[in-house]
């Protein structure tokens, strides 16, 4: 290379430097339809992933279902023999509240019962629940316990739930659920397979 | 590198030197001449690469000044331009709005690590609201460990846990996004004030004066924040097009972003997402000026945990247990 | 006045791209490398970053490293302007301009490596007071940047106002050097002291946030520093006609030895500190050394290069304190090579790297160079001895006395 290589070359990038600093850029493309993405489906699940919600009110095989029909000729409670016949294929397991009277109305077998024997609606199951889960019961009332589909300043349609539209309750615990794929830790860990998830 | 020729003292009696081999007759021509057309290639062939260069910056966009010093006027033509940028790139009809921090708000947010399963429904509605490419999961806002149940040891904690079902006996799960410090020392250590604490609490980046020099990455004890390595690529039907400037815009190559908790969404009285989807109902958030609110019962009435407490960044993200 | 002042500037023009055979070789070597390491960073501002080996969790890489390495380089010059200047040793004095050079040339590298380190690098104004928003004092990046440019400032001026007196012929007056003298005395131990803040001030890294480090840096620059310049020295004495006298090879052999010393206990303290008492901010330190354990695989590529430079070091150390062996010139020069290569690794890899391993979540990930990233790295060593080549070409000859007004 001789002498006049080196200004060349500084000469040269100042000059390409120069022209690529000032190149006007592209124009705006004609994108006559740009993609419209409707959000009302939102986009993400934000409905109780562990299920739909469950019938607020008392109910059997999915079907609203009169209780008394069948509950009009008997009182008492039968503890391990109803779970036997006609209910056989109720899964129960709430903890130490073993017996059916403790939650249902003995007599009036289309409401729940109160300390005192009183009737509480079966439209407002969580009274009920609230007789033993005290401390869960008021922070479901300050939104602290339960899902939060709301906004969180209090504005707008509650979408409250109540407790035995998410619990089941009498196996009141949640399944385990699968989890979404990890994630990559860098961008040279193998990709996800399969592309996007869902 | 022996005597240089021009300066022997022969030579300088004679008012300055003149190269002694100055390109003379057609030798010299020739010589010069293969020197210029080498420089030319050299040249030529170390700036080849910029002729594919897409994403150069508009000269709008180059001269573009800070974030707060940007009239009004002056923002909302930003904001049709990087619109219109979206339009361009991604064929993606967006709106981009720069919502103001409420009066009287102060954002925090509680974790409940009772509650938590690991389903990471958070991680993901999360990359989908904040136009986050799924096919790059490392660059989540959030990341959930696995912890052991006996230990609070982050270095013992599984990010990348594979389960059929979770919670997993023996194990807790522990999600970390930005804190959004009260002392945050990301917001110090930028060296042009990209990064910022915005009056609401949220610590929030300008996209568009960022460096990218990574130092709030080096900086952040809760490894928060992720770096556009290059462009991310998205089909337009995966962008969400309610976007924020500070917040969920499709971010250019070369920027540092980070969970903004949603402010797009948040300011204006909504949930964040990840609050929004989790199944477990384990995260709360909340004004934490408000004295009647969730985030101060919380406060005052649970066991409440701040990781890392001995930084002292004094986060506005608490964990806490059930009872 | 100003017309002899541009009347140098043409001729040192000239100076510049005459020379022999061998010089020019040279030159065309170092451009090659250069070019193509210039090649890479342009491909490199195509693509983003993503060419580099850097991720979220190991954010800085062989760029910082080298950045450095190359800031102790800088300001290791003070060890011969203290002799020279403030001293008045005369052998060091006739040589003082050349560390000075060699400052210049590692603070350019710097900022280069700072410049391909950063995302955008077309937004590098936003740094400049007055016309972006430079976040000063709070950043200690915004300070580095403040004194890395005022240090190539004072020493552009030292060095260029003395050699045109030089080629004047004429006794630079003591005003017009001297303050700026002592001013870059305390700068040089500053920009180090900076550029350590830099990792020391962050509270999320345990193996960075601790007072050691500046002390530990201005021991390895002090060291490294002098080591080049000795070696530099016998490359100028070999090629050209200046001398340079023995005694201040021997001088600068002896700051290296007493700084290689100096960085080598405290090396040792901090060691002992990090392993004996072992807490969960010993993990960088275990890495760095031993390798980590971490979800049932190991993490460990690091530690064979800490080994080979502790051991480069301590061999440089004993060539260095023994006497009959360190009077050896090519001993010597052994040392210097040695104890180069080992800080490079243990302050440029060995300090960056490991502070991002663990992460703040305590995941580890680690880190490996690209071949573009290692290729801007040589591209941007070959220009800066590419600088420093070019300005001994000039300086050598004013020094001399054979390049002068006439």
């Amino acid at each position: 290379m001789t002498k006049t290589g080196f200004p060349t070359i500084l000469a040269g990038m100042a000059l390409s430097a120069s022209i690529l600093s000032c190149s006007p850029q592209a124009p705006l493309a004609q994108a006559a339809a740009l993609y419209e993405r409707d959000l009302s489906a939102g986009l993400y699940d934000i409905e109780p992933v562990r299920g739909e919600p469950r019938p607020l009110r008392l109910h059997r095989d999915g079907d609203e279902f009169e209780c008394s029909i069948c509950h009009e000729g008997f009182s008492g409670d039968l503890g391990d023999a109803a779970l036997q016949g006609e209910h056989k294929d109720l899964q129960f397991n709430h903890g130490l509240n073993l017996l059916c009277l403790n939650c249902h109305h003995p007599t009036n077998s289309m409401a729940y019962v109160y300390h005192d024997g009183s009737e509480i609606p079966d439209d407002q199951p969580n009274r009920l629940c609230a007789k033993c889960h005290g401390p869960h019961y008021r922070e479901w009332l300050l939104d602290i316990h339960g899902r939060v589909n709301e906004r969180w300043d209090g504005g707008g349609e509650p979408k409250k739930l109540n407790c035995i539209q998410c619990h089941n309750p009498h196996h009141p615990r949640f399944e385990p659920m699968a989890p979404e794929p990890p994630p990559t830790l860098t961008r040279f860990d193998a990709r996800p397979p399969g592309g996007p998830l869902q | 590198m022996s005597t240089p020729p021009n300066i022997d003292p022969e030579h300088e009696k004679n008012g300055p030197a003149l190269p002694e081999d100055a390109p003379s007759g057609r030798r010299g021509f020739l010589k010069s001449a293969m020197g210029t057309m080498a420089g030319l290639a050299v040249t030529a062939g170390v700036l080849e690469p910029l002729r594919s260069l897409k994403d150069a910056p508009s000269l709008e966009e180059f001269l573009q000044q800070h974030y707060t010093k940007l009239t009004p006027d002056l923002m909302d033509q930003v904001l049709r331009r990087v619109e219109a940028l979206m339009g361009e790139e991604y064929g993606a009809k967006v709106r981009v709005n720069d919502p103001k921090p409420l009066e009287g708000v102060e954002f925090a947010y509680a974790l409940n690590l009772t509650r938590c399963n690991g389903s990471r429904r958070c991680v993901y509605a999360c990359m989908k609201e904040n136009n986050i490419p799924l096919d790059q999961p490392e660059m989540a806002y959030i990341r959930v460990l696995e912890m052991n149940i006996d230990s609070l040891d982050l270095e013992e904690g599984n990010v990348q846990y594979e389960a059929s079902a979770v919670p997993r006996e023996g194990k807790y799960y522990l999600p970390i996004q930005c804190h959004q410090c009260r002392k945050p020392p990301c917001t110090k250590v930028c060296p042009v004030e990209a990064t910022w604490t915005e009056p609401d609490g949220i610590t929030v980046i300008d996209y568009n004066w960022c460096i990218g020099c990574r130092y709030c990455m080096a900086a952040c004890p809760y490894e928060a924040r992720r770096f556009n390595w290059t462009k991310p690529s998205f089909a337009a039907d995966e962008i969400n097009p309610d976007m924020g400037y500070l917040s969920n815009r499709v971010r250019p190559r070369g920027v540092v972003e980070k969970c903004h908790f949603c402010l797009h969404r948040t300011r204006l009285g909504k949930n964040p997402a990840c609050a929004e989807v989790c199944p477990t109902g384990s995260r709360i958030f909340g004004n934490i000026l408000d004295p009647e609110g969730k985030i101060q019962f919380i406060l005052k009435n649970k066991r409440v945990y701040i990781l890392k407490a001995e930084a002292k960044t004094i986060p506005r993200f608490y964990y806490f247990f059930d009872n | 006045m100003i017309r002899s002042y541009l009347v140098f500037l043409g001729r040192a023009y000239v100076l510049s791209f005459s020379g022999s055979r061998l010089f020019y070789a040279w030159m065309a070597a170092l451009t090659v490398v250069a070019a193509i390491g210039a090649h890479e960073f342009c491909r490199q501002l195509v693509q983003g970053l993503e060419i580099t080996g850097m991720t979220d969790q190991i954010s800085w890489g062989v760029y910082i490293a080298n950045f450095t390495f190359l800031v102790g380089l800088a300001a290791a010059a003070v060890m011969l302007v203290i002799p020279a200047y403030i001293y008045r040793n005369k052998e060091i004095h006739d040589v003082v301009l050349f560390g000075e050079l060699l400052a210049i040339a590692a603070i350019i590298m710097c900022l280069l490596f700072v410049m391909v380190d950063i995302g955008r690098p077309d937004r590098f104004w936003h740094m400049f007071p007055g016309l972006g928003k430079l976040n000063f004092p709070s950043s200690m990046l915004a300070w580095d940047v403040v004194v890395l440019f005022g240090y190539l400032l004072v020493n552009l001026h030292i060095c260029g106002y003395l050699l045109y007196m030089k080629y004047l012929g004429r006794t630079p007056t003591l005003l017009f050097y001297m303050p700026f003298v002592l001013i870059s005395i305390a700068w040089a131990i500053s920009i180090h002291t900076v550029t350590a803040f830099l990792f020391v001030g962050l509270v999320g890294r345990p193996f960075w946030n601790t007072a050691i480090v500046a002390p530990r840096f201005l021991g390895s620059a002090f060291t490294a520093g002098p080591g080049i310049l000795i070696i530099a020295f016998q490359i100028i004495q070999h090629f050209s006609d200046y001398k340079i006298s023995e005694k201040a090879i021997y001088i600068l052999r002896n700051i290296v030895t007493a700084s290689l010393l100096i960085n080598l206990f405290l090396l040792a303290c901090e060691t002992f500190k990090e392993f004996y008492a072992a807490s969960a901010h010993s993990s960088s330190a275990r890495y760095l050394f031993f390798g980590l354990e971490h979800q049932g695989h190991h993490f460990g590529s690091l530690s064979p290069w800490i080994w080979t430079a502790i051991s480069m070091e301590l061999v440089a150390a004993v060539i260095l304190i023994v006497p009959p062996i360190a009077r050896r010139m090519a001993f010597l020069n052994i040392a210097c090579v040695l104890a180069n290569i080992g800080i490079w690794i243990e302050k440029g890899m060995g300090m960056v790297v490991p502070g991002f391993v663990p992460t703040p979540q305590g995941t580890v990930v680690e880190y490996f160079p690209t071949w573009s990233e290692t290729l801007i790295c040589f591209g941007i060593w070959a220009f800066g001895l590419l600088i420093f080549s070019w300005m001994l070409h000039l300086a050598i000859p004013i020094m001399s006395r054979r390049f002068k007004a006439a």
